[in-house]
């Protein structure tokens, strides 16, 4: 599980999510036992988890079975407003819960909230937000969708446009470099060396040791930068 | 070269395999292909557990990465560890002994070390899901061959 003590957001992030509503919605809410699944949640450390650990949501907890932190506010927010949510903050509850799902490391539930969330009107700032939380949530291929998606909304955004080129699909670039069948005797060295060399960074050309050392930077002062010299530098493990 | 039942070429090119662990600490033998990250040749490990190829990063240090173009990344999962790093987009040249190189340019992660991790032991990685799951490859052990090859365009398969 990770530790939500260092999470930079918190409070700050909730408010401007939820708005004025979500104080009175702290102020609401009772304190009790305690409850692990405030760790699971990256907005609600400032609250030492008070609102987990009242009876009222440990019961929704138990009978309805929501133990995701996104899921979890949800619940309690529609529980103590006065009103149903608007438009806006049932989506930007959403992105509490890609949040939730991407600090607890869940790649599936972070895939299932941005599945279903409607990206035609989201700001570029969103875009931004959920594709580094797709990272963080480890899903890689939605954080490539998204960056696409977003460069398409909003073509001149500086950071989309960044996020878009590092995260774009494999590009072949070349396809007719020729083979270097000398390379198959450096392959040949270290089946027939490896047991020696065990633990070594070595250099090799041609199946020929161009140096050894314990260390990479101790090989790199033997032989020079290895950059676009052919010469192949590889720990032996 | 492998075809396709109607000759259209499967690889491009294939180069030789080694088996070893990932690390000393590791005796199952994995799989160990040359890779030419950003013109520094060395050996990565076929990952399928893992996304995007991971260059070492005493390797990453002889590249000069534009550290304004990169995309930085917390809590990068690597096997059973998290460390945070950076994203870059880098020239990842598959190369062959026999037919052609493949050169592509691919995502790659860069872990950023901190002085109490100690990375020396970890080699280079080339990931399945967001590089060798987008080209083509394919692996004779009785042969310890890898062959690689890719179409113009690449597509991608949705989430």
């Amino acid at each position: 599980m990770t530790d939500v003590a260092h999470h930079p957001k918190s409070a700050l992030e909730t408010e401007a999510y939820l708005g004025t509503e979500w104080s009175r919605l702290l102020e609401k809410a009772p304190t009790a036992t305690s409850g692990s699944y405030a760790r699971a949640h990256p907005f609600l450390e400032d609250t030492d988890g008070d609102i987990l650990r009242s009876p009222r949501i440990q019961e929704r907890v138990e009978h309805e079975g929501f133990y995701h932190g996104g899921t979890i506010v949800w619940s309690l927010a529609r529980d103590l407003f006065p009103r149903e949510p608007t438009t806006d903050e049932c989506a930007d509850l959403a992105m509490l819960e890609l949040a939730a799902a991407a600090e607890a490391g869940d790649e599936t539930a972070f895939l299932r909230t941005v599945n279903v969330m409607s990206w035609d009107t989201r700001p570029a700032e969103d875009f931004a937000r959920a594709i580094r939380l797709a990272l963080t949530a480890g899903a890689h291929l939605k954080a490539q969708r998204l960056a696409e998606l977003g460069t398409a909304n909003y073509p001149h955004h500086a950071e989309l446009q960044r996020m878009a080129h590092v995260l774009a699909p494999p590009r072949v670039i070349a396809k007719k470099a020729p083979a270097r069948p000398g390379t198959r005797a450096d392959s040949e060295w270290i089946r027939t060396n490896a047991e020696r060399y065990r633990g070594q960074w070595v250099a090799l050309r041609d199946g020929e040791l161009q140096g050894t050392s314990d260390s990479f930077e101790g090989l790199v002062r033997q032989i020079g930068n290895p950059k676009d010299t052919g010469v192949l530098v590889t720990k032996i493990s | 070269m492998l075809l396709y039942p109607d000759q259209r070429p499967f690889a491009i090119g294939a180069s030789s395999i080694t088996f070893r662990p990932a690390t000393e600490r590791e005796s199952t033998p994995r799989i160990f292909v040359r890779v030419s990250f950003g013109g520094v040749e060395t050996q990565a490990f076929v990952d399928t557990g893992a996304p995007h190829p991971v260059v070492h990063p005493e390797i990453a240090n002889l590249l000069d990465l534009d550290p304004d173009s990169a995309l930085s990344h917390e809590r990068y999962q690597i096997r059973r560890d998290f460390v945070d790093g950076h994203l870059h987009r880098l020239q990842i040249t598959l190369v062959a002994e026999a037919g052609d190189n493949l050169d592509v340019e691919a995502t790659v992660f860069v872990p950023e070390i901190r002085p109490d991790q100690d990375w020396s032991d970890f080699p280079s990685i080339l990931g399945l899901r967001v590089f060798l799951e987008q080209i083509r490859f394919a692996i004779d052990p009785s042969e310890d061959r890898f062959y690689f090859g890719a179409d113009e365009v690449i597509d991608l398969v949705d989430e």
